[in-house]
């Protein structure tokens, strides 16, 4: 079973996105904030990390900077959710290998196909961004 | 004056006498000289008696009557006397002869044996070979004194002088007195240190030199005249161009750029307060030190040199943009423009340099920015939730009714929040833009604090705080726009529930003055460090500290909160401790403490 580290300060957000996914068949963990969510990568890495942007403490960002720094030989990939457009990222998201954005608001639709072709072992993506 | 006439008789007698001695003795040179002369050509026979026959010499010496005819002899070369004729009493000094006597008539001073002075007067006399002798005539040296018959022509003289003298001193007192009174007068005029006309009664012969003397004062007084004119107008001219140099600083002080005037050489010529703000240094240092001592940015430095040259300064600069400053960062627009004389515009007295700090734009701008970014997010978590949970019932093949139940419940409130958040945005784009009319209404204060406390207090948040609410029963009734006022002490609640501690307390107090009516929010929460706390009430600010930004925020309420106290003609003020807590104050006047401050 592969497992999903769900991030994002919204309770809401985050139960309604795991009662989808885990219907799925994923194995979820949530995490509040990028410091948790960091906490519970070192623990043990997920197969597939979800993480909104704009939290308080540490943000998107700084989490996925983190991990980049601490983890150059990371393998899973990382999506973001964003309410802006993976334009406005470029900046910085450019040196981090297997990023891809979600768009806000989320669409379970699509989200499910960019899982799907991670469904199986992970391997090294070549793609673009996702819309 | 009786010793200036004791002086003036003795000199004169003094001046007789000595006259008169000299005249006697000139008198007996010239006797003794032809005496000699003569005698010396009487053969020596004649001169030198046998017996019986008469004695010339003493013959001659007899008819003289000369007083001071001492004695005549006829010496031999041996200086041995022939004959003599001497004047009783005296007698013939034995002087010798200088080694060789003089072939001729001569004289020369002897010492009598009485201490007398002679001048003696001696020649040879004219002999047959084998006899040589000499003829000596003796005179006695006369001296200045006074013989007992000068005594009364003496004493006469004495007494005219001594006469004249007192005469003589009141007549020319009588002369000089007009020219003392006129030394009085200038003396007095000097020492009043008044500039007046001399006025003088004066003698025939003074008249002259007194009217030239006073056409001269005259000149000078009108010379003095002229040059007070020019002074006082040069006095006038300096004191307006300094007025016109204060008004021009005072134009240059007042703008809110920094300015910087270098003149022709390049120095640095002015300088306002605001540019000794921007670059921390001393207005002396600026002005009169070199851009190299006190410029410590390299950009700016850089600027001010290139234009310090002369090549430069016709140029109008780029508007260059710089961010100086390591600790409080600054973004300045700084721009160069060649000032023109006014009355030739070829000519370029020097370079003005102005410097704007543009930091509060520039940050105004960056946070518009992220305000724009922040409120797209909170509008689209609200949607998401939305969104995500209308795809989840769709999807609910298990048509579960606790998820329907429960989605539905989440759905409802995503929509109430983001229907609050777009009102809040609402209001306070409406207050920034001065679109709100107050509707004023008498408010019982107790009441309505109370109810909104409730209100606040009923949220998921608070159920992990503890609260305090202390409000006078009989809190007075204020004239004030009820929802805003709400809205405004419930965002000072919503912060200090948002900032505290699981278990914090959090606190309503109302304080009645005379005047005004104080309502104060207090919690125990973070706090807010002594910089932030004057930036808190700006517009879109966000604080800084990581402990703040775990709560979500837009950066508006206190913003509006004051917004809407100032509506009110009321005040909002903080006082806060990092890690202490926070107080928020609205302070309200009541209508008699509102008179008072029209008044």
């Amino acid at each position: 079973m592969k497992s999903i580290l769900l991030v994002d300060d919204e309770p809401m957000t985050l139960r309604v996105m795991r009662q989808a996914l885990e219907k799925d068949g994923f194995q979820i963990t949530t995490a509040f904030d990028g410091k948790d969510a960091l906490e519970k990568i070192t623990a043990k890495q997920p197969d597939v990390l979800i993480t909104d942007i704009q939290m308080p403490g540490m943000n998107g960002k700084e989490l996925c900077l983190q991990i980049q720094a601490s983890m150059p030989d990371r393998l899973f990939p990382i999506f973001i959710t964003t309410s802006l457009t993976a334009q406005e990222h470029r900046d910085w998201s450019g040196a981090i290998s297997n990023l891809f954005f979600v768009e806000k608001p989320i669409s379970l639709r699509k989200l499910r196909s960019v899982l799907a072709e991670f469904s199986l072992p992970p391997k090294s993506v070549t793609g673009g961004p996702a819309q | 004056m009786i010793v200036a006439s004791l002086v003036a008789i003795s000199l004169t007698v003094a001046t007789l006498l000595w006259n008169q001695k000299e005249s006697q003795e000139k008198q007996i040179r010239a006797q003794g000289v032809s005496l000699t002369r003569m005698l010396s050509g009487l053969p020596y026979e004649q001169l030198v008696p046998s017996q019986g026959q008469q004695d010339l010499l003493n013959t001659i010496f007899q008819s003289q009557h000369d007083p001071n005819f001492v004695y005549a002899a006829i010496v031999d070369t041996q200086n041995n006397p022939i004959a003599i004729a001497s004047a009783p009493g005296s007698t013939m000094p034995l002087v010798d002869f200088p080694e060789k006597p003089a072939g001729w008539l001569s004289d020369r001073m002897v010492k009598a044996s009485n201490g007398d002075n002679i001048i003696e007067f001696y020649s040879p006399l004219q002999l047959s070979e084998d006899r040589e002798a000499y003829i000596r005539l003796g005179y006695r040296q006369p001296v200045m004194g006074v013989s007992l018959e000068q005594v009364p022509f003496l004493a006469t003289l004495g007494l005219i002088i001594f006469l004249l003298t007192p005469l003589f001193y009141l007549l020319v007192r009588k002369e000089v007195r007009p020219l003392r009174e006129a030394n009085e007068k200038i003396t007095a005029i000097i020492e009043s240190e008044q500039f007046q006309k001399v006025d003088l009664q004066v003698p025939a012969e003074l008249t002259g030199f007194l009217d030239r003397f006073t056409a001269f004062v005259e000149m000078a007084k009108k010379r003095i005249e002229v040059l007070e004119n020019d002074q006082t107008k040069l006095v006038t001219s300096k004191n307006l161009i300094i007025y016109s140099k204060s008004r021009i600083e005072a134009v240059l002080e007042a703008i809110p750029e920094s300015v910087l005037i270098l003149d022709q050489s390049g120095n640095i010529s002015f300088a306002n307060r605001n540019l000794t703000t921007l670059v921390g240094v001393p207005l002396d240092d600026v002005v009169n030190g070199k851009p190299a001592d006190w410029c410590v940015n390299q950009e700016l430095f850089a600027f001010i040199s290139l234009y310090s040259k002369q090549s430069a300064a016709s140029r109008l600069s780029e508007t260059t943009r710089l961010n100086v400053g390591s600790i409080k960062p600054k973004n300045l627009v700084i721009k160069a423009y060649p000032i023109f004389s006014t009355t030739d515009s070829s000519d370029i007295n020097g370079t003005l340099i102005v410097i704007r700090d543009v930091t509060k734009e520039s940050t105004s701008q960056r946070q518009q920015g992220e305000f724009v970014a922040h409120v797209a997010h909170e509008l689209k978590t609200p949607l998401n939730t939305l969104g995500l949970y209308a795809q989840a019932l769709l999807d609910d093949d298990d048509d579960d009714p606790k998820t329907r139940i429960e989605a539905a419940n989440i759905m409802n409130d995503e929509v109430e929040r983001l229907a609050g958040l777009i009102d809040n945005l609402l209001s306070i784009t409406r207050i920034e833009m001065g679109e709100v009319s107050i509707e004023r209404q008498r408010l019982r204060l107790h009441d309505f604090l109370e109810d909104t406390f409730k209100v606040a207090s009923r949220t998921e948040r608070a159920s992990i705080l503890t609260f305090e609410l202390d409000l006078a029963s009989n809190l007075t009734s204020i004239m004030a726009d009820k929802n805003l006022l709400r809205i405004a002490i419930n965002n000072l609640l919503t912060n200090a529930m948002k900032y505290s501690p699981p278990g914090g307390l959090v606190s309503l107090i109302s304080e009645e003055t005379e005047q005004s009516v104080r309502i104060i929010v207090r919690d125990e929460g973070i706090g807010i460090s002594e910089e932030e706390q004057e930036l808190i009430f700006e517009r879109f600010y966000r604080s800084e500290s990581a402990v703040a930004r775990k709560s979500a925020g837009h950066g508006l309420g206190l913003t509006l909160a004051r917004d809407i106290v100032q509506l009110h003609y009321g005040t909002l003020t903080v006082s806060s401790q990092l890690n202490e807590g926070s107080e928020f104050v609205i302070q309200i006047w009541k209508e008699t403490g509102m008179l008072k401050q029209v008044v």
